[in-house]
C-alpha cells in the first residue's frame, strides 16, 4: 500500500494559523497615566530594567518576552494590556504598522552606556575618550540627529565613509538590539542604526575590526564574562547592579521609559490582500528573504554535520557500552544518562558559555558539537541493542567458517543491525533536525532566527513564523521520506 | 589427524560454584572417520565438540592438530576454523543474504574466489543437498530441514577438512529429520571426515566407523558401532543403549480419560522420533480400546519404543481373561481388519494374570 501525501491537512493547519493572526480581536484598555497600572496585564523584555522594576509589584501581572518582536506580539494578541520598553524603541511609523500606540511616558529616564568585562579597563578608557572626542567635535549631534528624528518609511542611511579595518585584534560585539533606531540588521551580519554608527566610528578610531553578534538581552551577561565579547551594547541602562559586574562607558544616551497600549479598533485588513501584504512587507522588502535562505543555509548545515559526526560518535558510544572493560562501559553509562537528563537547549548554553568558552570555536562548531553528543547517546543506545537483538548464532556461524570477529561484525551482524536501527535512526534525525531551531541562544542566525530577525524589523508577529514553521515542516517531512526510502531499499 | 589429550572445561556458576564438564577427554581421530557422539543428556558431548574449534576454549588439556597444538597461543583461528566445519543444531543461517549468497559468502571473502566461481561451485553444493530450487530464497521462508540442509552446504564451501555436527536434528520438527539425515548418511560415504553428536541411534549406528559414548565428562566407552551397540563392556553404555522408552496406562474403569492417552502417546511419537508411526498407534490404541471395552475389563497399555532396534510396540495386559479378545464375540470384525493393517506383527499369548495382545508397529 502507498500512502500518498494529502496537501488536505496541512492546508487546514495554515487556514487556522492566519485565522488567529488576522483574528483575536480584543477589548481596548484604559491606560492614561502610570496611575492606571493596577490590575493591568503588563508585558516586559526579559532581564530589562523594567522586569527589575516591576516584577517588585503585586497588584499586577507581569509577562516577560525574549524580544520586543514578541512583547508586541504579545500586546497585539491581546495576552497582556500594557507594553513597558524604552520610549525610543518604536518610532510612530512603526507603531501605526503594529496597531499599536503610545499611551504615556514613565517617570524613569535611564542612561545607557556600552557594557565592558571588569577587568578590560583599557577598553573603556578608550571609549571614553571617544565619546567626549565626539561630543565635542559635534559629530555626535550629527548622528543622534540621522537616527533620532527617524519617523517616517524613510530610513536614514549608514554614512559610507566610515573606515573599516580588516586587520588586528576585532571588537567583538554582543548586540541586544535589534530593532530601529538602535541597532538592527538589514542582511545577515550587516547592522545598522544609533548605537552601531557609534560603535563603528569607535572601532574605526582604535584601528580594530568590528565583529557583531545578535544576543538577547538575558545571554547579552554570559557573552561578556565568558570572553565570548568584549562589548555589550543595546540600551544598556547604567544600574548599580549591573555596575558591580561590569564597568560602562560614559552614558550615550538617556532613555526614557513609555508604555504602549494597542490602539483602539486598529483597522486590519483580512484575507488575501492582508496575505499579500504581509508577504511583501516580510520577505521582498529590503530583500528580507536572504535572512531565510541564509538561515535556512546555516539549519542545513547544522542538521547536516550534527547527524554525520553524531552517527560517527554513536557508533563511539556502542563501542564502549559494549566494552569488555566495565570501566569504560561505566563511563559510557554515566554520559548517556547525562545527555538524557539535560534538556538540549540547556546542554548547548553550558557548552558555549562554560565547557568551550575559552575555546575559539565557533558557535556553529559548538553547536554541531553539542547536538552529537546528544544525538550520539540516543542513537548509541540503538545501535547496541540492534545489535544485541542480532543473535548469537550468527556470531558464531560466522566465526565457525573462519571470518575473524570483525569481519564477522562487518559481513554478518552489522547488515542485520542497520535494518533494525533504521525506523528508530529516522526518527532521532527529524526529531535532531528540528532541535536545530533553539540556536538562537547562542548567537548563530539560523532558520529560525531568522523569522525572529524579520519581525524585529517587521514587527509583524505571524507572518515570518508561519513562513519559517512552513520550511521545517517541509524539511522534515522530505528527510523522514528520504530516510524511508533507504529503509525500504534495505528491506528484502 | 585430530590427537585430544586431557581436555577439560569448568565453567562457574552464576552462584559461584564450579561446573566441571568436561573432566579428562582423551581420542585421536584419523582422516576419513565418521565418528558419532552419544551419550545421556548433559555430559558435556556438545561442550567437547565446541571445545575442539575453540568455539568455547577448554579449561585445560592440548588439542593437536596435524600435531601443532592449537591451543598455543598465535595459532591462527581463522585458518582452524576454515579446516574444522561446523554444523549447529539451529541453523544460524545468515537472516540477511539469501541461500545463495549463505552459501557463497565466505569462499567470496575468505577464500577470494570471483562471485562468478563461487555462484558455479555453490549451485553445485545446493544441488547435492537438494537445495537447488530454493537458491534464491530467505531463510526465513524455509522449513527447518530445508534450513539445516543449506547450512551443511554452506560449510561444505569451505572445503573444510573436517565438519562437526552440533546436534544437527535436534530443533527439527520430527518429519524433516529424515532428510537432513539423508545429506549426512551421503556426505560420510564420500570419506568427508566427520564428527556428529546425536540422539539419533539408528543413524548413529548405520553411518559412523566410531562410536564415542560420552558419560560424566568423559570418554566412557568408545569402538565400533557394533562393539558399542551390541556388546558393549561397561554397564553404563549397555544401560545407555539398550534403554527402551516406556509410556504406561492403567485403564481401571469406563470413566479413563482415553483422549488424553491418545495425545501422551502422539507427544511420545514427536520425543522419540517415530511421528512416522504416530497415525498407526493411533489407529490401534483406538480400535482396540473399542473392541476390549465392552465388558469392561481392568487393562494395562504400554508403548515402547527402543532407540537401537527402532523396535515401537503397544502392550494391552487384560486381567481376568483366559482367551484372545479377538476370538470374542463382540470384537468387532471392521476394527480387527484396521489393526492388522497397521501393525507388522501381532502376539497373542496368555500370561498368569490375563491375557497379553502385543502390536509391534
Amino acid at each position: 500500500m502507498k500512502k500518498r501525501f494529502s496537501p488536505f491537512p496541512f492546508a487546514l493547519g495554515i487556514v487556522l494559523l492566519l485565522a488567529f493572526a488576522c483574528g483575536s480581536q480584543q477589548q481596548a484598555v484604559t491606560f492614561e497615566s502610570e496611575d492606571d497600572l493596577p490590575g493591568k496585564r503588563v508585558v516586559v523584555q526579559t532581564g530589562s530594567v523594567y522586569d527589575l522594576e516591576l516584577s517588585a509589584r503585586t497588584d499586577i501581572q507581569l509577562f516577560r518576552c525574549n524580544t520586543a518582536t514578541d512583547c508586541i506580539a504579545s500586546l497585539v494578541s491581546g495576552k497582556s494590556d500594557v507594553y513597558k520598553d524604552d520610549e525610543v524603541l518604536l518610532s510612530p511609523e512603526d507603531q501605526r504598522r503594529q496597531g499599536i500606540r503610545w499611551a504615556c511616558r514613565g517617570e524613569d529616564a535611564f542612561p545607557c552606556g556600552f557594557a565592558f568585562r571588569k577587568d578590560d579597563v583599557e577598553l573603556v578608557e578608550q571609549c571614553n575618550a571617544f565619546l567626549a572626542d565626539i561630543r565635542d567635535s559635534g559629530l555626535y549631534q550629527e548622528i543622534y540627529d540621522r537616527w533620532m528624528t527617524m519617523d517616517s518609511e524613510a530610513r536614514p542611511h549608514m554614512p559610507d565613509d566610515i573606515l573599516v579595518y580588516r586587520e588586528g585584534v576585532p571588537i567583538r560585539v554582543a548586540s541586544s538590539s535589534s530593532t530601529a533606531p538602535m541597532g538592527y540588521q538589514i542582511g545577515v551580519g550587516e547592522w545598522e542604526g544609533f548605537e552601531i554608527e557609534l560603535l563603528k566610528r569607535f572601532a574605526a578610531s582604535v584601528k580594530r575590526p568590528l565583529e557583531i553578534k545578535p544576543y538577547d538581552v538575558a545571554a547579552g551577561p554570559a557573552a561578556l564574562q565568558t570572553g565570548r565579547a568584549n562589548l555589550w551594547v543595546g540600551c544598556i541602562f547604567i544600574t548599580e547592579e549591573r555596575q558591580e559586574q561590569f564597568l560602562f562607558s560614559h552614558p550615550y544616551y538617556e532613555c526614557h521609559s513609555a508604555y504602549f497600549v494597542k490602539k483602539e479598533n486598529s483597522s486590519s485588513k483580512g484575507g488575501w490582500e492582508a496575505f499579500k501584504q504581509s508577504f511583501h512587507k516580510n520577505l521582498v522588502e529590503e530583500n528580507r528573504w536572504r535572512f531565510i535562505v541564509d538561515g535556512l543555509w546555516e539549519t542545513l548545515i547544522l542538521a547536516f554535520w550534527s547527524l554525520v559526526l553524531g552517527t560517527v560518535l554513536a557508533g563511539v558510544v556502542c563501542w564502549m557500552k559494549r566494552c569488555r572493560y566495565q570501566w569504560v562501559r561505566k563511563i559510557c553509562q554515566i554520559y548517556i544518562s547525562l545527555m538524557h537528563g539535560l534538556p538540549v537547549l540547556v546542554l548547548l548554553m553550558v557548552m558555549f558559555y562554560v565547557v568551550l568558552a575559552d575555546t575559539s570555536l565557533s558557535a556553529t562548531l559548538v553547536a554541531i558539537i553539542s547536538f552529537s553528543m546528544v544525538f550520539a547517546a540516543y542513537v548509541g543506545e540503538v545501535f547496541s541493542s540492534a545489535i544485541d537483538s542480532v543473535g548469537k548464532g550468527q556470531t558464531e556461524a560466522g566465526i565457525a567458517l573462519g571470518f575473524t570477529p570483525l569481519q564477522t561484525f562487518i559481513f554478518v551482524v552489522l547488515p542485520q543491525a542497520i535494518k533494525r536501527i533504521l525506523p528508530l535512526y529516522k526518527a532521532e534525525a527529524v526529531s535532531l533536525f528540528k532541535n536545530t531551531s533553539i540556536v538562537g541562544y547562542i548567537a548563530i542566525q539560523d532558520l529560525t532566527r531568522a523569522g525572529d530577525v524579520i519581525r524585529s524589523r517587521t514587527f509583524d508577529a505571524f507572518f515570518p513564523l508561519f513562513v519559517v514553521s512552513v520550511i521545517y515542516f517541509l524539511l522534515a517531512f522530505l528527510l523522514g521520506k528520504g530516510l524511508d526510502l533507504l529503509i525500504k531499499t534495505k528491506r528484502v | 589427524m585430530i590427537e585430544v589429550r586431557h581436555l577439560s572445561k569448568s565453567f562457574t556458576s552464576p552462584e559461584g560454584s564450579v561446573i566441571q564438564v568436561l573432566r579428562d577427554v582423551n581420542c585421536t581421530i584419523e582422516k576419513g572417520e565418521v565418528i558419532s557422539i552419544i551419550g545421556p543428556s548433559g555430559t558435556g558431548k556438545s561442550t567437547f565438540l565446541r571445545a575442539l574449534n575453540l568455539m568455547d576454549p577448554p579449561t585445560s588439556g592440548e588439542i593437536l592438530l596435524d600435531g601443532k597444538d592449537i591451543l598455543q597461543k598465535g595459532y591462527p583461528l581463522t585458518e582452524l576454523h576454515q579446516r574444522m566445519g561446523m554444523v549447529f543444531q539451529s541453523f544460524n543461517l545468515f537472516e540477511h543474504l539469501s541461500i545463495l549468497d549463505n552459501v557463497t559468502l565466505a569462499p567470496v571473502k575468505l577464500l577470494h574466489k570471483t562471485r562468478k566461481e563461487a555462484e558455479e561451485e555453490a549451485k553445485l553444493l545446493l544441488r547435492k543437498v537438494g537445495m537447488a530450487d530454493k537458491a534464491r530464497s530467505f531463510p526465513d521462508n524455509l522449513s527447518g530441514g530445508q534450513k539445516q540442509r543449506a547450512a551443511i552446504a554452506r560449510a561444505l564451501a569451505m572445503h573444510p577438512e573436517v565438519i562437526l555436527f552440533d546436534e544437527p536434528t535436534s530443533a527439527l520438527d520430527p518429519t524433516m529429520v529424515g532428510e537432513v539425515l539423508s545429506v549426512i548418511r551421503q556426505l560420510a560415504s564420500e570419506g568427508l571426515t566427520m564428527l556428529i553428536v546425536t540422539h539419533e541411534m539408528k543413524f548413529a549406528r548405520d553411518v559412523s566407523t566410531r562410536i564415542f559414548f560420552m558419560n560424566e565428562g568423559i570418554i566412557y566407552e568408545e569402538g565400533t558401532p557394533q562393539q558399542i551397540f551390541e556388546t558393549p563392556r561397561r554397564s553404563a553404555t549397555k544401560a545407555f543403549v539398550q534403554r527402551i522408552n516406556k509410556l504406561l496406562f492403567e485403564v481401571d474403569g469406563p470413566d479413563f480419560d482415553f483422549f488424553n492417552m491418545y495425545s501422551k502417546m502422539s507427544r511420545f511419537c514427536i520425543k522419540y522420533n517415530i511421528a512416522g508411526k504416530m497415525d498407526a498407534i493411533d489407529d490401534i490404541a483406538q480400535r482396540m480400546a473399542q473392541g476390549i471395552l465392552r465388558d469392561y475389563r481392568p487393562l494395562t497399555v504400554r508403548l515402547t519404543h527402543s532407540g537401537m532396534t527402532e523396535v515401537t510396540a503397544l502392550d494391552f495386559m487384560i486381567e481376568n481373561l483366559a482367551t484372545s479378545p479377538f476370538d470374542a464375540e463382540g470384537f468387532d470384525r471392521g476394527c480387527l481388519e484396521v489393526i492388522r493393517a497397521q501393525s507388522k506383527e501381532i502376539i497373542e499369548e496368555p500370561t498368569t494374570r490375563g491375557f497379553r495382545i502385543k502390536v509391534l508397529v
